[in-house]
């Protein structure tokens, strides 16, 4: 039997093998030049040069650990700040919830194009200027993390934000679906572009919503 | 060898953990390579890469109060930075990325043979599944054994060894097919 490469592997590692491994490795000159190649593809990882951090992110974790260790605020405005700031959240959710009929969509006779409903194309909605495409990849997974951050009860959340929530969900279900599908679809990089904006968006608002929802059982 | 990991002097440490902000400063130099390094290997993305360093050193900051010492710091830093590494490839977001967003190209370095195998190397590495890439990078220059990077990844020690012989037969294809005029650069290298 001829030993699979997690063997050799075994072997370079120095872990124990079978007899039988070890002396097919010793007979065999294919064997152990693959074992060599083994060990110089290993080595070879191992002198790949040290990669220098870009300027300007020291500056950015300084600023941001100043903000995280500023006491936390007992003002008396906090309450009623934090109510209009949660008042503004579900309107903008509601209207991204509404707009969503604005969604690009696959036009059945046409499998290879994709195009907006009436009177509306596919937008990149200015949120952020002009976002490349990974920066908006980027910000849709930073806002996945801060999603996975936020406690969620839904137990205790109330009806209205349970429905924006679901929609919100809803929406961005469709856009990953058709992210997902987007080569197939034929999407072009404007148009799957314009999706990961929206998926910003929409996500934006979620984790808005999810915030603001987290934050009545703060106190 | 596998990866040298710097450490920092007790004073140094016993400075952070009290908020001097200079210590702070001088922990990021120290260990911002280390953990750059760590994540554009495993995550091949710059972008991706300057977050994990980003997010590894805010919590390396937040959390230096309840570092014991049990291990060296370096070795505490790299587990943050390996755990957010990973983090990021448990994200559908970075197998997406990975299969549309193609790697940057790069002119090939003149001459040196070295650095062209280097780049061949690095876009070989690239070219690696998430998983396989994060393990081969974990065993074979972090020094992870297999039980440790199956605990990190929610897997099996059989999971982990399989991929490492992917990794390993799908580089040796890759770097045979190689060609110099191929050359990328994924994330440049501090030369």
């Amino acid at each position: 039997m001829r030993p699979s490469t997690i063997d050799l592997l075994r072997v370079r590692d120095g872990e124990p093998v079978d007899a039988e491994i070890s002396r097919a490795v010793e007979n065999d000159p294919a064997l152990r030049a693959e074992l060599e190649a083994l060990k110089r593809t290993q080595q070879a990882l191992r002198d790949l040069p040290a990669v220098a951090p870009p300027p300007g992110v020291w500056d950015r974790i300084a600023a941001h650990a100043c903000a995280q260790a500023e006491p936390p605020g007992g003002s008396r405005w906090r309450w009623p700040l934090q109510g209009v700031i949660a008042a503004s959240i579900a309107v903008l959710a509601l209207w991204i919830v509404a707009r969503s009929p604005e969604a690009p969509r696959v036009d059945d006779s046409a499998p290879a194009t994709i195009v907006a409903d009436q009177g509306a194309g596919p937008r990149v909605a200015p949120v952020f200027g002009t976002p490349t495409y990974a920066a908006l990849i980027e910000e849709s997974a930073r806002l996945e993390r801060e999603l996975d951050g936020i406690t969620y009860q839904p137990q205790v959340v109330r009806a209205s934000t349970a429905t924006i929530i679901a929609g919100l969900e809803d929406q961005i279900g469709l856009i990953d679906e058709r992210l997902m599908f987007a080569r197939r679809l034929g999407l072009s990089p404007t148009q799957t572009r314009a999706l990961w904006q929206q998926r910003v968006e929409l996500m934006n608002a979620l984790v808005q919503v999810r915030y603001a929802d987290a934050q009545r059982f703060a106190f | 060898m596998t990866t040298q990991i710097p450490d920092a002097e007790p004073a140094l440490i016993a400075a952070a953990q009290s908020g001097d902000v200079d210590a702070h400063a001088r922990l990021y130099t120290l260990f911002a390579p280390l953990v750059y390094t760590l994540a554009c290997r495993m995550l091949v993305s710059r972008a991706l890469a300057e977050d994990v360093l980003q997010e590894t050193f805010l919590e390396v900051l937040g959390k230096i109060g309840t570092y014991r010492g049990d291990a060296g710091l370096g070795f505490w830093v790299r587990r943050i930075a390996v755990n957010k590494c990973l983090m990021y490839l448990r994200s559908s977001w970075v197998a997406r990325q990975s299969d549309e967003e193609p790697p940057e190209l790069g002119a090939s370095d003149d001459g040196a043979q070295r650095l062209e195998e280097q780049s061949a190397l690095e876009a070989a590495l690239a070219e690696l599944t998430p998983a396989a890439r994060a393990v081969v990078w974990l065993h074979d220059v972090e020094g992870y054994t297999h039980r440790e990077i199956a605990a990190s990844m929610g897997k099996t020690p059989s999971f982990s060894k399989s991929q490492l012989a992917r990794a390993h037969e799908r580089l040796r294809e890759l770097l045979a097919g190689y060609s110099a005029e191929d050359g990328v650069e994924l994330c440049a290298p501090a030369r």
